[in-house]
């Protein structure tokens, strides 16, 4: 039930607007940024992944999330899955 | 037989495939309301926390952080450790001595003690006759309930039934752990999540309230997400499985219950849910839209104490003065398997 049509702006303006719940300040937020260097962990990760989920109905699985290092590393791995 | 035909390996398991919302709408059918020859109650709720407080810095200087990233990531500022010379059955009969009393019923006047645990002395003997006969429980049966963090809430609905069916007119029902026993220190995404202590119930078919509705799920193609081996002896978390999972069938199970119980969520006064992890705690409050105020939550104290978590979360309550008789409350749980489940209580006791 993909709510919204998947772009790969579309997906990086999603993730870059939700990246602040997780404290992450919005100038620190490029498509090079490693989740590491932001200090978004796993659990992170799963919760940003359910965001994902609402807005375009695709799940990140564990090792899709596993794989993921950068900012870009997740807006490829939605824009992939809808393939 | 070889490994390879058994049904279920914990190696290279099918893909994890999570909960939709679809799935879980389709799953929460409006209930059916059983009726037993009589209704159980909760007697007596007593609980037992080991003296030595654990701070996070120990732990956090050994995995190369701070506290305040542990209490971030996990809402655990502090956990209770058992001494070493404490055996996991010595947390639980204290607990279960403290709802004994608190119920005002003679050890020898129980017919059964539950012990729900996943961290027993031993693997065998269990813990539960240790304990009854710690307790001067002489003529009760005595039975371990094995499933993780739901183990307690699987344990009062087979200690419900037995009350309810005559089964039994007194049953100690207590949930025990010592996890730090259990802990990896070495490993950063769990080192600091794990605490030991007790909590406990006593049931009859004679008091107050009421042991309502209780829902019970289990998945085990999810088996390999949470694990402790025989050899290593060493809980080991998958978090982002562990997270989604737990989001999505702890939510689901909440309505499940609400919907056989034919209550509504702003009915209860308690959403007492297995002090997991804040953040988990915090996702399914927002997924419901549960008013915080209304969700208990201790985790920053005691720490993750699984199967004893929510008789332990009640005891806190109560201490604390914020548990009444006439409260309705929600008890859900999420633990390894994986297992889940939700139920309802109606609180009789001061």
């Amino acid at each position: 039930m993909p709510a919204t049509t998947i772009t790969p702006d579309g997906v990086e303006k999603t993730i870059t607007e939700a990246l602040p719940q997780f404290g992450v300040e919005p100038s620190e937020i490029s498509r090079d940024a490693t989740l590491e260097d932001l200090d978004i962990d796993s659990l992170d990760v799963a919760e940003l992944s359910q965001i994902i989920e609402e807005e375009y109905g695709i799940q990140l699985r564990g090792d899709d999330a596993r794989n993921i290092k950068t900012v870009g590393d997740v807006i490829d791995t939605v824009v992939t899955r809808a393939g | 037989v070889h490994i390879d035909d058994l049904p279920v390996s914990l190696k290279g398991m099918n893909p994890v495939t999570y909960p939709s919302r679809e799935a879980h709408a389709a799953r929460t059918e409006p209930g059916i309301r059983r009726t037993f020859p009589r209704t159980a109650s909760v007697l007596g709720l007593g609980h037992y926390l080991p003296t030595e407080v654990v701070p996070n810095e120990p732990i956090a200087r050994r995995i190369g952080v701070d506290h305040d990233w542990i209490v971030k990531r996990t809402g655990i500022r502090s956990r209770r450790r058992a001494a070493p010379d404490e055996r996991l059955s010595d947390l639980a009969m204290r607990a279960g001595r403290d709802a004994l009393a608190d119920a005002g019923v003679d050890p020898l006047d129980v017919d059964l003690v539950l012990v729900a645990t996943l961290s027993q002395d031993e693997v065998t003997p269990n813990a539960a006759p240790l304990v009854a006969h710690a307790l001067g429980a002489d003529r009760a049966g005595a039975i371990d309930i094995g499933a993780a963090c739901s183990g307690w809430l699987s344990g009062l609905s087979l200690a419900a039934a037995q009350v309810e069916m005559r089964r039994a007119e007194r049953v100690l029902l207590i949930g025990a752990e010592v996890l730090t026993r259990l802990t990896d220190y070495e490993d950063r995404k769990t080192a600091a999540l794990w605490g030991d202590g007790a909590g406990a119930v006593v049931l009859g078919g004679d008091g107050e309230g009421e042991v309502g509705p209780i829902v019970l799920s289990a998945d085990g193609g999810l088996a390999d997400v949470i694990t402790a081996s025989h050899e290593d002896r060493l809980l080991r978390v998958e978090g982002h499985e562990t997270f989604q999972t737990a989001v999505a069938r702890l939510s689901e199970a909440t309505e499940q219950a609400l919907a056989r119980a034919d209550v509504e969520l702003d009915e209860i006064d308690w959403f007492v849910y297995h002090q997991a992890n804040a953040r988990i705690l915090r996702a399914v409050a927002e997924r419901l839209d549960l008013p915080a105020a209304r969700v208990a939550d201790y985790i920053g104290e005691v720490g993750n104490t699984s199967a004893a978590s929510i008789p332990l979360t009640l005891g806190l309550l109560r201490e604390d003065g914020r548990l009444e008789p006439g409260q309705r409350l929600l008890l859900a749980a999420i633990g390894a398997g994986f297992t889940w489940g939700a139920g309802i209580v109606d609180w009789a006791i001061a």
